[in-house]
């Protein structure tokens, strides 16, 4: 099913940034073993923070571009979003944990990629 | 429990492939639409790829023979008349949507960029112009390297990929007859670009033109 | 309907290759082919879910739509449908 899809092969896979965390990352299971739950919980939490921040973040560009914003608003977004994007950076490095991690199998709701 | 792969004016389900866990397909009509679903008493709905690869494969058998507007993968009801709620009260919009991606298919086309360092920044707005300039360069490469495809399609749809990339992402709803001369312009393109990485997978289900009209 | 043998459409391995002078890449096209259909189907695709709206710094930003379980439910309350408690 797969190789007939491909209609024009591309040079290598530059253009598909998601292909390195792929292996593996697919079948993830959140770690519910007693040791592993602080840290499972981590990576369900940090994982849906992380997909609501890349979906807030794209919406505050389009209403920039579209020019709805006041500039008072566009700098407390602005900060908003980079203290979030250092928290992150902060909770990852706490919980060991690292941008493949986060690439969870959340079920329905699909892969954080 | 169903599991709902899409909302169609093919009358013909059946004779087709199995869904997810082998499940029958089977189809619940209203008004001249019909909603295309598969029974199960437990489903486990994960991104597992060979789940992936059936809700695909019937929904490209339903384009075989309609309009079909592709559910979400994950898609689940408590039963097929919560689906014929669904048709009755959004029948005119799904039949708006249906109308225009009729005897079209979705190809897909990602260009692969050189990448650029955003510098250190001062404050939240700075942030945002860069966010915002790092976007307009990967739009700009978008137009310029894939113009030449617009006219080929009906429609054309941007698709984000990871924020900070530098990789463009477009899906084209583009009638069935143009589908390989569309493909031959990707191969055009890709050897007019040699310093780019062009690709064009489909014929998908028009996955990008049915929730809101597009992206 | 009549219960028929499960089975799989032909299926596009029955297309010939790509016309490219290049060997394929099998693995190569195996993982875009799948990018692109996670892509498609975690990211696009009609929606039955649900409400949310999502607010930085008191400026709303994401409104996604909610139905489909709530307006079955509302559906058969109103057709007089009894529903189990």
């Amino acid at each position: 099913m797969s190789f007939g899809k491909v209609l024009v092969e591309p040079r290598d896979d530059s253009a598909f940034p998601e292909r390195r965390p792929l292996d593996g990352a697919l079948s993830r299971r959140i770690n519910a073993d007693p040791e592993g739950v602080e840290k499972g919980l981590a990576q369900l939490v940090l994982t849906i923070v992380e997909l609501l921040r890349q979906l807030m973040e794209r919406q505050a560009l389009h209403r920039v571009q579209l020019g709805t914003l006041s500039e008072e608003e566009i700098e407390r977004m602005g900060e908003t979003f980079m203290a979030l994007a250092q928290r992150m950076d902060e909770l990852k490095e706490q919980f060991g944990l690292d941008d493949r991690d986060l690439n969870l199998d959340l079920g329905p709701l699909g892969t954080l990629l | 429990m169903i599991y709902v792969y899409a909302i169609t004016d093919a009358m013909e389900v059946h004779d087709g492939p199995s869904g997810l866990d082998g499940g029958d397909v089977q189809a619940i009509e209203h008004e001249g639409i019909a909603g295309v679903f598969s029974t199960h008493d437990e489903l486990e709905v994960s991104s597992d790829p060979e789940l992936l690869w059936a809700h695909e494969r019937v929904v490209d058998h339903l384009m075989d023979h309609g309009a079909v507007l592709p559910l979400r993968f994950g898609s689940v009801l408590r039963d097929p008349e919560a689906l014929r709620v669904i048709l009755d009260e959004d029948g005119a919009r799904f039949r708006l949507l249906l109308s225009r991606v009729r005897g079209c298919v979705e190809l897909a086309v990602r260009v692969g960029l050189t990448s650029s360092e955003p510098g250190t920044l001062a404050g939240g707005r700075d942030y945002m112009r860069e966010r915002l300039a790092a976007r307009q360069r990967e739009e700009d490469a978008a137009d310029r390297v894939l113009a030449p495809l617009r006219p080929l399609a009906r429609a054309t749809a941007h698709r984000p990929v990871q924020a900070g990339n530098t990789t463009v992402s477009e899906s084209y709803l583009v009638p069935r007859g143009a589908v390989e001369p569309f493909a031959a312009e990707v191969r055009a393109l890709q050897a007019q670009n040699p310093g780019l990485s062009i690709s064009c997978t489909g014929p998908w289900g028009p996955y990008s033109f049915v929730d809101g009209g597009g992206r | 309907m009549s219960p028929h043998p499960r089975r799989t459409s032909p299926g596009p391995e029955s297309r010939p290759p790509p016309r490219d002078s290049r060997p394929p890449s099998a693995r190569l096209q195996k993982d875009i082919a799948l990018i692109d259909l996670l892509d498609r189907l975690l990211d696009g695709g009609v929606v039955l879910a649900g409400d949310i709206t999502l607010a930085v710094a008191d400026v709303d930003l994401v409104y996604v739509g909610l139905r489909a379980l709530v307006s079955s439910v509302a559906a058969a309350e109103r057709q007089g449908v009894p529903l189990p408690r």
